[in-house]
């Protein structure tokens, strides 16, 4: 890594003659730097503008969007302490590959903690927090070191480094990956001749080229890039210049038969679905808790319904919007399990509120939609990649994909359901033990019991069928129907859990609140084998462990566990308290006579 | 709640042992205990590897587990699972009330039944390995993950030579200060072997090694860790032949990674003695033609990767096509697409192809099971829906 990053930087130097090593021009990068807005035109055709990353044409906002949110955790990129002047993926890109000198100014890396900093010996500066944003240039000078100690850290399996060194890590691998843009290595806009499928940078073009190799067109997209470094001090130039070639690169990216989804791409990350889903989820939670304080009130009935279905709507189609966009079932990644498990889990909430409309599956789908929208964004925001990556050849196949992992997350998504249930169930039945009495609880509870129970048997389907479907699946491509890999056992365990739930409850072995807390117990195995699986580095679906996933999956099952125990502590009020009012009765009788 | 009616009381032994077989108590406690050692068994490969945790927890009748300073016995899942199969039998499929409302159920329980069977058939009766196929190479064998053997053989020029076999299971169980000797009525000589190692290196001895170590032609073997993927573990011991007739004694290092067998001369015969992973023949040949790899552009993962191979038999040959998810199936074999090397080879390096390839008598029963459990589980929560269905409206 140290070698290509030193190379890069190298590169950066000389990024406007990168070029420039080859038809040997000026050695001096020029440091002009951009006073105006970039023009509309400009931004607009910059977004539209294909580019490929990671095996895949994007647009270059989405490629910028992801580079930023890796580099600094965000989609955009406050210039201010306060966040006023703030700059969009696209315009960071530009200003990456137009103004360098500019951008490394920009304080795009962040760094999680400044133990770091000292670990490679910057040490603290002045006013940045414990985790904070730094620019390219502040961090510069500990970069010796900071790959230095990467490079060694590599050596060391990621579950046996420390929090600080996956740090180091991490941060090495960022600036690698922003200098590498910055250099216009990763800039790969130009489509190939006919017969290739590898896009390339300008700096390919020109290395070929330097073989003896011709590609006129290649050639002439490069020299007018070239052209540009004069237009810096005019945006409008730069826009005369710009857009037309970015409509140029359209229309060799469209005769390849690789443009057309790129307007759909931007118009599906511009709208932002998943965002105006989540907080739309979240009014639709507060007007339906609004529904239980003031049942009388139709107005919130009205604006639950009107905030959780445009939610819905929302969030289908953004996972729509996806499908077209790779072609593929619903679920393909990890990220998307969290998109299909939420929209399935609020659909069957809004089933049951269909079948049984209380208003209390209402309330918990919204609360569902809402949690998992936002973690959706934070998982999009840790992870720091594009989220419709490509993949291995295993996956190719889209009736594996729509069968197995569709109806296995859909398994997933109920046993999550009948533990949201549970813990809805266990709250309401503490403030009817604490208060003694709770209004309308008496049809509420009983209700709930039913619609866990129903969920719960939606899973029971679902997760077996899944779960076979899997060892199928697996044994059509490696001829082993069961293997105990991590995330088949996990699989397995939610069907082990959903039969012994509802075995123990036909057994009589458990009621209504040891269901409930069975349930709950439920969500630790989903959660087990949903995350936990992935981080634990071994198997066909290890991930690698991420510290702040595992931090969040370590909490998860805490909150569970302390709901779990809440639901057998009330329990065991509730028993206390009836013993004694029937002993008291008992004595008032015996009094009487 | 629907619990079961209670059974009859049933005053003999044999009576009480199946209500107790055939109890729901029984199940929940079967379930309790798989869901346990399934999760111990998943986060023991961290530490032990798959192999040696499947061993441990799910392939064992019993295994045991420390609690602190504690050891505590546990049953394994196949201990487990077969008593499971006796319960649905017993109390999930014979004694479950019959009728409309438990047909879902039973067709169920049915369905689980083939399918831990069809589980049972494939631990016992499947083989698996794997075949490296050479550009225009023809393979007629194939070679197991996990098996191992010793093969002697006479070198006498013919194509179809006799091998002696000894299976890996008289040797893999063997520590370092084991000493085991195999012989044959045929053989002329006694094969000892010692200082076995599921996983060895064969290191040049030099000052510094350790002490009392044994030394054969300046090498010795050296134990080393397991690896946690089982297939890169490479077997090594010590060999003394023994000549039948004059009792003299010739000794060598068998290894896995050898690529060469060690070879002996006995009574004016060569004879060589081969620790390799267990080989299987096959009752035909394949060839690769060609195998293609399709990168996705610009990274380094395979989009795609399959092999055209031709198939002879009887002197027949049949071109065939195998890519993932795309296996070829003849004669009771089925040949999947696992793997290519050498790894990140430059472009134009000629590549490798690699097939796993299992017989398994039980292949597509868990389809079938499948299938029955979902018709089973359809028609009994489907019946349950639409009952409640049914009463919401008439309530409402």
């Amino acid at each position: 890594m140290i070698r290509s990053t030193m190379r890069a930087l190298a590169s950066v130097m000389v990024a406007w003659t990168c070029a420039a090593s080859a038809v040997a021009q000026t050695a001096e990068p020029p440091a002009v730097r951009r006073l105006e807005p970039w023009a509309k035109s400009t931004r607009d055709a910059a977004e539209t503008m294909a580019i490929q990353d990671q095996g895949r044409v994007k647009p270059l906002s989405t490629f910028a969007r992801f580079l930023l949110l890796r580099l600094s955790a965000g989609t955009s990129l406050a210039l201010d302490a306060e966040g006023k002047v703030k700059l969009s993926p696209t315009e960071f890109a530009l200003d990456c590959l137009f103004f360098q000198e500019q951008a490394m100014e920009y304080p795009v890396i962040l760094v999680e903690d400044y133990d770091v900093l000292d670990a490679v010996g910057l040490g603290r500066i002045e006013g940045k927090r414990k985790r904070d944003r730094y620019s390219y240039h502040q961090l510069a000078p500990c970069f010796d070191r900071l790959f230095e100690q990467a490079n060694r850290l590599n050596e060391i399996e990621t579950r046996h480094q420390t929090p600080i060194q996956k740090q180091i890590v991490n941060l090495a691998r960022n600036v690698d990956a922003f200098v590498a843009f910055l250099s216009w290595q990763t800039f790969s806009v130009i489509p190939p001749p006919q017969g290739e499928k590898e896009w390339l940078s300008p700096i390919q073009v020109r290395q070929r080229e330097q073989f003896g190799e011709t590609l006129p067109a290649q050639a002439d997209v490069v020299a007018r890039l070239m052209a540009m470094r004069d237009k810096l001090g005019s945006m409008s130039a730069l826009d005369a210049a710009f857009t037309p070639l970015a409509a140029d690169l359209a229309k060799m990216a469209t005769d390849r038969g690789e443009y057309d989804k790129i307007p759909l791409e931007v118009s599906f990350y511009a709208t932002n679905y998943f965002f105006w889903a989540r907080w739309l989820f979240a009014a639709a939670f507060v007007f339906a808790a609004l529904v239980f304080l003031a049942p009388k009130f139709s107005l919130t009935v009205w604006l639950t319904q009107g905030t959780l279905a445009p939610a819905v709507l929302l969030l289908c189609t953004g996972i729509t919007i996806r499908c077209i966009l790779r072609e593929r079932p619903p679920v393909s990644t990890l990220y998307e399990t969290i998109l299909f498990i939420t929209a399935v889990a609020v659909l069957v909430t809004l089933f049951i509120e269909w079948l049984q409309p209380r208003r209390v599956s209402q309330l918990i789908g919204a609360a569902l939609g809402f949690a998992g929208m936002s973690l959706a964004g934070w998982y999009e925001e840790i992870s720091g990649t594009d989220t419709m990556p490509q993949l291995q050849a295993v996956l190719d196949t889209n009736f594996w994909l729509s069968t197995h992992v569709t109806t296995v997350t859909m398994g997933y998504a109920a046993g999550l359901l009948a533990s949201a249930i549970s813990i809805a169930w266990v709250l309401v039945k503490t403030v009817v033990v604490v208060r003694g009495h709770f209004r309308e609880t008496s049809t509420w509870l009983p209700a709930m019991t039913r619609m866990a129970y129903g969920a719960l048997c939606f899973g029971a389907l679902f997760s077996t069928v899944g779960t076979i479907l899997g060892g199928i699946w697996a044994n059509e491509s490696w001829g082993r129907f069961w293997g105990w890999d991590p995330k088949e056992n996990g699989a397995l365990m939610i069907v082990l859990g959903i039969l012994i739930i509802l075995h123990a409850r036909l057994g009589g072995y458990v009621r209504e609140r040891g269901l409930h807390v069975l349930s709950i117990l439920l969500g630790c195995i989903v959660v087990f084998s949903w995350f936990h699986t992935n981080q634990l580095g071994v198997g066909l679906h290890a991930y690698g462990f991420d510290e702040k996933l595992g931090r969040m999956i370590d909490r998860t099952y805490a909150s569970l566990l302390v709901f779990a125990g809440l639901g057998s502590a009330i329990g065991v009020v509730d028993w206390m308290r009836e013993r004694r009012r029937t002993v008291a009765a008992a004595t008032s009788q015996s009094v009487q006579v | 709640m629907n619990a079961l009616p209670p059974l009859p009381r049933r005053s003999s032994g044999a009576a009480k042992l199946v209500d107790g077989l055939s109890s729901l108590g029984l199940s929940c406690t079967l379930l309790c205990l798989l869901l346990f050692i399934t999760w111990r068994g998943t986060m023991a490969q961290v530490d032990l590897g798959l192999f040696e945790a499947q061993k441990k927890y799910f392939d064992s009748l019993y295994f045991v587990e420390m609690a602190g300073p504690i050891p505590v016995l546990l049953p394994g899942a196949y201990l487990v699972l077969g008593v499971l199969t006796i319960n649905l039998v017993l109390g999930g499929i014979l004694r479950l009330r019959r009728g409309v409302a438990t047909l879902g159920v039973l067709i169920t329980h049915l369905g689980i039944v083939l399918m831990i069977v069809a589980g049972l058939v494939k631990f016992h009766y499947s083989i698996d390995g794997a075949m490296r196929l050479d550009p225009n190479a023809q393979v007629s064998s194939f070679t197991s993950y996990h098996d191992w053997e010793v093969a002697i053989a006479k070198v006498d020029g013919s194509d179809a030579q006799r091998v002696w076999l000894v299976p890996g299971t008289d040797f893999l169980e063997m520590s370092p200060a084991q000493t085991r000797t195999f012989r044959h009525p045929e053989l002329p000589f006694a094969v000892s072997m010692s200082g076995f190692a599921r996983n060895a290196f064969i290191r040049q001895h030099v000052a510094g090694n350790p002490r009392g170590a044994r030394v054969v032609d300046g090498f010795f073997v050296d134990p080393m860790p397991l690896e946690l993927e089982n297939e890169f573990n490479e077997a090594g011991c010590y060999v003394d032949v023994s000549q039948n007739a004059s009792g003299q004694r010739s000794e060598g290092i068998l290894w896995g990674a050898n690529r060469a067998p060690f070879v002996v001369r006995v009574d004016d015969e060569t004879w060589t003695i081969d620790l390799r992973r267990r080989r299987f023949e096959l009752p035909f040949a394949v060839r690769l033609d060609r195998f293609v790899k399709d990168d996705h552009p610009g990274v380094t993962m395979a989009r795609d990767f399959r092999s055209f191979v031709t198939r002879t038999e009887n002197g027949l040959e049949q071109g065939v096509e195998i890519s993932m998810n795309e296996p070829m199936r003849h004669g009771g074999y089925i040949f999947y697409q696992s793997n290519w090397g050498p790894q990140r080879a430059p472009p134009g390096t000629p590549l490798y192809s690699v097939l796993t390839v299992v017989s398994n008598p039980s292949d597509q029963w868990p389809l079938i099971s499948c299938l029955v459990i979902l018709a089973g589980m359809s028609l009994h929560f489907g019946r349950k829906l639409w009952l409640f269905a049914q009463r919401s409206g008439a309530s409402s």
